[in-house]
């Protein structure tokens, strides 16, 4: 069955490993995305061994009008000694789609740690209009809450609003990561181990239960 | 829905009384809507997500409580401390002849 596809569905782009480290921003992207009003779709969604890694990242892609490509962790793999492709492969894909496939124009945010550091990397991105986080979650909650706002903008009148400043919904998440560990307890979910089914919709009732 | 259809009929006609009184009309906040829209996510459980958020108000009420009770026992002791203070100023303290 297909999945229905919101408007304001982001298809996000970034390490979900461990040993990447990017935790710590992923919950504060995520955190970030539902408090701005948009949904988030990624790979961990579902689980499910009859559908190809690429096939999925494919249909999340054309099912969203929006996505947010982290590249920051692009470094080499200290065990393999080889960079981390995937980022830079389905950012490749979701622009392509962009520029050959049908229907609605797609628009992506493109974060990285450093201004300028992409073009050493991805040289092909110059001119591109890219922000940068320096690894702070904070950073990055205000860089993608004024990405949203700049695409808020675009929609019809009705449908405009204004969001909170970045640190408002910073200090939301900071919260939301107090509360964390209560709200686990009561479900019996070891908090440290959280799968990102359990994670979302903890994350939604929370924000539900705490509006802006 | 009424059992009897005719009173269904009766509720439907304007009734040709006025009524007095105060209407409250509260417009939903741009901000309330956001937060309703996270639930149209194909990919969310709503059972989930409500049961989520039943604790997470649970929480909010519990850390209200708290903070109530903290601001009350600091009101109290505040005002203890200010009553020992008026207790002071009523105490007779004799004079005391320095030297001798």
């Amino acid at each position: 069955m297909p999945v229905r596809s919101p408007i304001r569905s982001v298809f996000i782009n970034c390490p979900f490993d461990e040993k990447a480290g990017y935790k710590k921003l992923f919950d504060a992207l995520i955190f970030t995305v539902y408090d701005c009003g948009f949904f988030v779709r990624c790979g961990l969604e579902t689980i499910d061994s009859g559908e190809s890694r690429f096939q999925k990242i494919c249909e999340l892609i054309r099912e969203c009008p929006y996505a947010i490509h982290d590249i920051s962790k692009t470094e080499l793999d200290t065990k393999t000694g080889l960079p981390r492709f995937n980022m830079p492969l389905e950012l490749g894909l979701f622009l392509g789609a962009n520029e050959f496939g049908r229907g609605r124009r797609k628009v992506c945010l493109i974060l990285d740690t450093e201004r300028d550091r992409y073009d050493k990397f991805c040289s092909d991105l110059s001119g591109v209009d890219i922000a940068w986080h320096a690894n702070q979650p904070k950073k990055l909650v205000s860089e993608v809450r004024d990405w949203f706002q700049s695409r808020i903008n675009q929609e019809p009148a009705s449908k405009r609003e204004f969001l909170p400043d970045g640190e408002v919904i910073f200090g939301r998440f900071r919260e939301f990561v107090k509360d964390l560990p209560a709200l686990c307890a009561e479900r019996r979910l070891n908090r440290h181990r959280l799968k990102y089914g359990d994670y979302t919709p903890l994350m939604v009732g929370w924000l539900e239960a705490h509006p802006p | 829905m009424p059992e009897n259809p005719e009173e269904q009929e009766q509720s439907d006609k304007p009734s040709g009384k006025t009524l007095e009184g105060k209407v409250e009309i509260r417009a939903a906040s741009s901000a309330t809507l956001r937060v309703r829209l996270i639930r149209q996510s194909p990919v969310m459980d709503p059972k989930k997500v409500e049961s989520a958020r039943e604790s997470a108000l649970k929480l909010k009420q519990k850390k209200l409580q708290e903070l109530e009770s903290a601001l009350k026992l600091k009101k109290k002791k505040k005002l203890d401390e200010s009553s020992q203070a008026d207790d002071l100023d009523d105490l007779e303290i004799p004079f005391i002849t320095p030297g001798l």
